[in-house]
């Protein structure tokens, strides 16, 4: 009896433990749940970095408007091209010389037989006319300046007068300008609002610069056929405050610009 | 973050590389008929990209073998060789690189030398410099060195007096001369100056005043001696005068310098704590944060302190206002209206306000010259225990766009941007501590950090031009 008795309080005793425990369990894996589930709600979508309206992501143009320019992309698989240093290269293992036996016989080298030299030289190859070097019909590019076909003409009662062109123009004698204005436009074109789907060729924007540098009279000379390129060409140069005074070597009042934008290629 | 942000700010450096320029060029001289409107005509066209200009720098030559001399000349070629390394448009070539020699003038020059490898300079800058009586006279020239057959862009003479100060100068004004040309009309900052506070002493016998240097650190010296707390310099547009904010007997108050006169000049003092003043870019009025109606909020005032007119009224602290310098048509400022400063924008007639940034500690904004960026100091997770601290950041202020610029140097404070909007200067302190801070420059995208002054230094503001 007491047996039993002792048997039924301890089965009773173990049944009460197990329920607080599981009890227990319960309570600890909803607190558990309720923090996760909380911690989830509360932080989902706000992770730092996110490409959220608010997290750091920076829009292409900005660098871009500062005027600085562009620096060196890097990558990290690229030793040429990272700013990380390189490792240092593994040193080699000392090489172990193998000490040779006691009794080893030494393998005979070879020795090179000496060349043969003939006693008579070789008796140089009849001459043969050589046939003339053609120059293939390409235009000389590179070498020399291409022709230069004069850029504006004039009708009176006797015919057509052109302007004779002088190779030695501004674009030859002050080329650090001409390239100052190709980069300062360069990096004022934003291509981020170009069709993709448009087919442009190419737009010609024509434009004034004075001699202190500022611009006038922007104009769109001839259209692509996209209107995207059009407007993005023309508000690159309108973007523009100045340019660098003209060259103090240059004795007119102003240039003429023209300026061409190529669509970029296609992916 | 700190490498996303990199990686994006690297992209579109990678677009504009990937795409190659192309050049074509057509010249016509147009003198017919008409001389007076002589003008020429220029074919330029381009896909995307611009690369930095290559540049050399020669050893000026020695016009005379004597000491003065060869100390002017020691410190002209440092100074112009930093101011153009220093400038963030060109990839400048080492000295090692050049070849031997040091050409005097034209004549002497040649440019292929210096166009080939290993110097490979698009341009190289020399000349000569000596002691002639009493003054000291520079020749310099900046060559094309792509261009052989007519390779002079530049050509100029300065006859200034004979010190070391002057020596300096005229580095700095050819170096201008040189970024003008070569920076997309740009001026250059070589001859701006910086205006900051210095911190004397320490304890309870602490004093500020102001100071200014040259825009490269050197010739730091005092401009006050008030013997008080003075705060945030703000020289006026025509560099003619300078506004602060200083303890005295009636609490902060603004006052004026005339750094024409040398003397301080007369600002009305008005009750309550005045600080943070700033000019228009007209230099016509002064903003600044009066709390003379007991809840600080931004007043304009002319620029001689009279006619005061209250712009903002809501509830809680509104400070540190700044001008758009392009526009002069609307101020950012730093208001608690919301609970932590945030940064915002509104017009000068006190309409239109934006709200900038919705979180964190925004302080100390500075407007970019060209009217499109917002520099100011942010502890993005303002409170106790959070990660990261209060760094500088620039925003975009059309498109409210922000990035980071300066990453776990401790605090930053204080940026203000150069004339020309390639720099920004700032005031660092690696443990927070007040006598510890440092005037800091850099690029607009956070390079080339370099300290320009010893501890004790803080609240730098770079001069109009």
């Amino acid at each position: 009896m007491t047996t039993l008795n002792t048997t039924r309080n301890s089965s009773a005793a173990n049944s009460q433990l197990g329920s607080g425990f599981a009890g227990s369990l319960a309570l600890h894996g909803a607190v558990a749940a309720l923090l996760l589930g909380w911690a989830y709600l509360v932080h989902s979508g706000q992770n730092w970095g996110d490409a959220t309206s608010t997290a750091g992501a920076i829009q292409a143009t900005m660098v871009n408007a500062i005027p600085l320019p562009p620096r060196q992309p890097t990558d990290p698989d690229n030793v040429l091209a990272t700013e990380a240093p390189s490792p240092a290269p593994i040193a080699p293992a000392p090489k172990t010389v193998e000490v040779p036996k006691p009794d080893a016989v030494p393998v005979p080298t070879l020795t090179a037989r000496p060349a043969k030299v003939a006693d008579r030289n070789t008796p140089a190859p009849p001459l043969h006319p050589q046939p003339e070097k053609i120059d293939p019909n390409k235009a000389q590019t590179g070498e020399a300046s291409g022709i230069r076909l004069a850029m504006s003409s004039t009708q009176n009662r006797a015919g057509t007068i052109s302007v004779s062109t002088t190779d030695g123009a501004f674009g030859t004698r002050f080329k650090y300008y001409v390239d100052q204005i190709t980069q300062k436009v360069a990096s004022q074109w934003y291509t981020g609002m170009l069709d993709q789907q448009a087919s442009g060729h190419r737009v010609y924007i024509t434009f004034q610069v004075e001699r202190d540098g500022s611009l006038s009279h922007i104009q769109i000379a001839q259209r692509s056929g996209d209107n995207t390129l059009d407007q993005t060409a023309l508000s690159a140069v309108q973007h523009i405050d100045t340019f660098p005074p003209l060259p103090d070597a240059y004795t007119g009042t102003h240039i003429n610009v023209m300026y061409y934008f190529d669509p970029p290629p296609r992916p | 973050m700190q490498s996303k942000t990199r990686k994006f700010r690297q992209s579109p450096s990678t677009s504009r590389s990937t795409v190659i320029l192309v050049l074509a060029l057509a010249a016509v001289l147009a003198l017919l008929g008409a001389p007076a409107y002589a003008q020429d005509n220029v074919l330029v066209g381009t896909n995307q990209g611009a690369a930095s200009v290559r540049i050399a720098v020669a050893d000026f030559k020695p016009l005379a073998a004597d000491e003065q001399t060869t100390s002017f000349k020691r410190t002209f070629d440092a100074t112009l060789y930093a101011d153009l390394a220093t400038a963030g448009i060109f990839d400048i070539v080492s000295k090692s690189l050049m070849p031997p020699g040091s050409p005097g003038a034209p004549s002497e020059m040649q440019v292929q030398g210096y166009a080939n490898a290993p110097a490979s300079a698009s341009f190289v800058a020399f000349g000569s410099l000596g002691v002639v009586g009493d003054k000291l006279v520079t020749n310099g020239f900046l060559f094309d060195a792509k261009n052989v057959q007519y390779p002079q862009v530049l050509a100029k003479q300065y006859s200034e007096e004979a010190t070391d100060d002057s020596a300096r100068q005229v580095a700095h004004r050819f170096a201008d001369e040189i970024i003008l040309r070569l920076g997309g009309g740009t001026p250059g900052i070589a001859e701006t100056k910086i205006y900051y506070v210095k911190v004397i002493g320490s304890g309870a016998n602490i004093t500020k005043e102001i100071w200014m240097m040259d825009y490269d650190g050197a010739n730091q010296h005092a401009i006050t001696h008030l013997g008080a707390i003075s705060l945030s310099p703000r020289v006026s547009p025509d560099n003619s005068r300078l506004a602060f904010s200083s303890l005295g007997r009636n609490g902060f108050q603004i006052r004026v310098y005339s750094l024409l006169l040398g003397r301080m000049v007369n600002f009305p003092e008005v009750g309550g704590t005045n600080i943070t003043p700033a000019w228009s870019p007209d230099g016509r009025e002064i903003a600044y944060s009066s709390s003379r109606t007991s809840d600080p909020e931004i007043w304009i005032s002319d620029a001689g302190g009279n006619l005061a007119r209250r712009i903002t009224s809501f509830r809680g602290p509104d400070m540190s206002p700044v001008y758009n310098p392009r526009t002069g048509a609307q101020i950012a400022w730093i208001s608690g209206r919301t609970g932590l400063p945030q940064l915002y924008i509104m017009n000068t007639d006190g309409s239109g306000v934006q709200q900038m940034t919705d979180g964190g500690y925004a302080t100390s904004p500075s407007w970019s010259p060209n009217g499109q960026f917002i520099a100011f100091a942010w502890d993005r997770k303002y409170g106790p225990g959070a990660p990261g601290g209060q760094d500088i950041y620039v925003m975009e202020a059309a498109t409210k766009k922000w990035t980071q610029l300066t990453f776990d140097s401790g605090r930053c404070d204080f940026p203000s941007w150069s004339p020309d909007t390639r720099h920004i200067v700032y005031a660092n302190s690696p443990d927070g501590k007040p006598e510890h801070t440092r005037i800091w420059t850099m690029l607009a995208d956070g390079r080339e950090r370099r300290a320009l002054t010893g501890p004790g230094a803080d609240m730098p503001n770079w001069s109009w031009k």
